[in-house]
């Protein structure tokens, strides 16, 4: 969790090797996946899910081919079984019976739950979620974070959550890590992480207006923005 | 003086590396077609595919119906007013055979379908790639070029020689109508007889050639530049006005190569 532009959903590209870092590796069950083949990344890739900020449905499909994909395309399963798992993986998510419509038909927080559908179409160990929450009103939001409890909870599947949103995140999480500029500032349970000393942390966590992490530049930097001067000679001159 | 030779030199370099970008995005479309999907027993989606050509050829038979039929008719007009200064207005049928196979066919199919079918592949690519559609399918090990671009370049490839036949067939037409019909100053049949007398094999493969690379050349540039898209909806209108343009300005350098290279060869 963090603040936005703070680095999260870098991470998560990083995660899920759509990025590689200049530094440094990225493991998974003792691998570094940075040093992957094709095939290895595939293989690593087919473990996990992902459900993306905007569900990232394929607009040309309909709600049950977009959930089918993965499986039409990792499996040899007949199409009847393909039939037959999407409607339990809609089941699952409270959308079964929306087979047949498009993406552009159903609202914000059913596309969410499509892409959840999607991510575990495939059964995988590890489902990635970037802001599960975002644009969601506050049932849809409840919805949402229950589905990704029942599926650690009742699947045994590990969720790693990207989130900047509180209420959602003290909701789901057995584990915190909060970045801010690009750093890891806070790692622990959800309690560490309230009865944390840092202020960084806990005007985050309260969403304060007021502490060290500055909605806005200094005055001196803005002044000087405004006069196009340097900063520093700005503050030395004064 | 030193700034323009610069210039020169850095739009050198970028067209360069462009055709560069195009050519790695057609090995990889190449080994999908041919060796990947055997390799890693992946499939290509049929149905897609089967879309793409309906897409490409159905779908744009109007409008090449429609230019194809007027420009035969100009070429008939124009082939007139130059004939009968000689009294050979009969010889209007084969000019117009002729150009239309080698030349006016594949080369305005190309730019119809650069403009029609290629601009609408760069937007639908663009607004995948905008909204993470693109890497949606990266994430669940789906290849891109195999998923997206791989059904594109096989509807374009295979339905641009028939688009092209059927071009050259209507303005045929169109120079008939003018010849035939308005004008009257050849009989049906014998313009019939001159069209076939005068068309050689060569002229009709040469012509069907040229709409294949045409219509490699409009796959590679609409998915290229729309699975380069950055920058939301302003960079994907970008991507498509990018598209049309150099598809067009590649087609023609194409045909440019293609005639000399034919004129080289004794083909033409």
């Amino acid at each position: 969790m963090g603040g936005s532009g703070c680095g999260k959903s870098t991470l998560l590209k990083h995660l899920v090797g759509v990025y590689k870092p200049d530094e440094g590796g990225i493991f998974w069950k003792g691998r570094n996946i940075c040093r992957f083949s094709r095939r290895e990344m595939d293989e690593y890739r087919r473990r996990f899910g992902i459900l993306f900020q905007s569900g990232a449905l394929f607009n040309s499909m309909n709600v049950g081919d977009n959930v089918a994909l993965p499986l039409r395309e990792h499996s040899d399963l007949d199409e009847k079984i393909i039939r037959m798992v999407v409607k339990i993986k809609l089941e699952q998510v409270g959308l079964r019976g929306f087979e047949d419509l498009l993406p552009s038909q159903i609202s914000g927080g059913m596309k969410k739950r499509v892409g959840l559908a999607r991510a575990i179409a495939m059964d995988p160990e590890l489902v990635f979620y970037d802001e599960p929450s975002a644009g969601l009103d506050p049932i849809v939001t409840a919805v949402v974070d229950q589905l990704i409890m029942d599926l650690s909870r009742k699947m045994g599947i590990t969720s790693i959550v990207v989130t900047h949103d509180m209420t959602s995140a003290f909701r789901i999480a057995d584990h915190m890590v909060m970045l801010y500029q690009g750093k890891v500032i806070a790692d622990g349970s959800p309690e560490e992480i309230k009865g944390s000393r840092d202020e960084r942390v806990l005007q985050f966590i309260h969403g304060s207006p007021d502490g060290p992490i500055p909605l806005q530049q200094s005055k001196g930097d803005y002044l000087a923005d405004l006069f196009d001067v340097d900063p520093a000679n700005w503050s030395r001159g004064r | 003086m030193t700034s323009m030779a610069g210039a020169l030199g850095r739009a050198t370099f970028e067209f360069l590396a462009y055709v560069y970008r195009l050519y790695a995005l057609f090995s990889e479309t190449l080994y999908w077609l041919f060796i990947g999907r055997w390799k890693t027993r992946k499939k290509l989606g049929r149905k897609s595919i089967a879309l793409f050509m309906a897409e490409v050829g159905y779908h744009s038979i109007p409008i090449i119906f429609l230019i194809l039929f007027l420009v035969g008719a100009i070429l008939g007009i124009n082939a007139l007013a130059q004939l009968e200064k000689f009294g050979q207005e009969t010889f209007m049928a084969q000019g117009i055979a002729v150009t239309l196979t080698r030349e006016m066919g594949p080369l305005l199919v190309g730019i119809v379908i650069a403009a029609r079918v290629g601009a609408a592949m760069t937007a639908e690519l663009g607004t995948m790639k905008v909204s993470e559609e693109v890497m949606a399918l990266s994430t669940m090990a789906i290849e891109p070029v195999r998923f997206l671009v791989v059904p594109r370049f096989i509807g374009l490839v295979v339905m641009m020689p028939f688009l092209t036949i059927l071009a050259d067939l209507v303005g045929m037409v169109g120079g008939a109508l003018v010849g035939v019909g308005i004008f009257q100053r050849i009989a049906l049949s014998e313009y019939y007889e001159l069209t076939i007398s005068g068309l050689l094999n060569r002229d009709i493969i040469t012509g069907l050639v040229k709409s294949m690379v045409f219509g490699t050349l409009i796959a590679l540039v609409a998915c290229h530049e729309g699975l380069a898209v950055e920058g939301g909806a302003e960079g994907v209108g970008r991507a498509t006005t990018r598209s049309v343009v150099s598809s067009i300005v590649l087609i023609i350098l194409a045909d440019g190569l293609f005639t000399a290279l034919f004129y080289r060869l004794g083909l033409t």
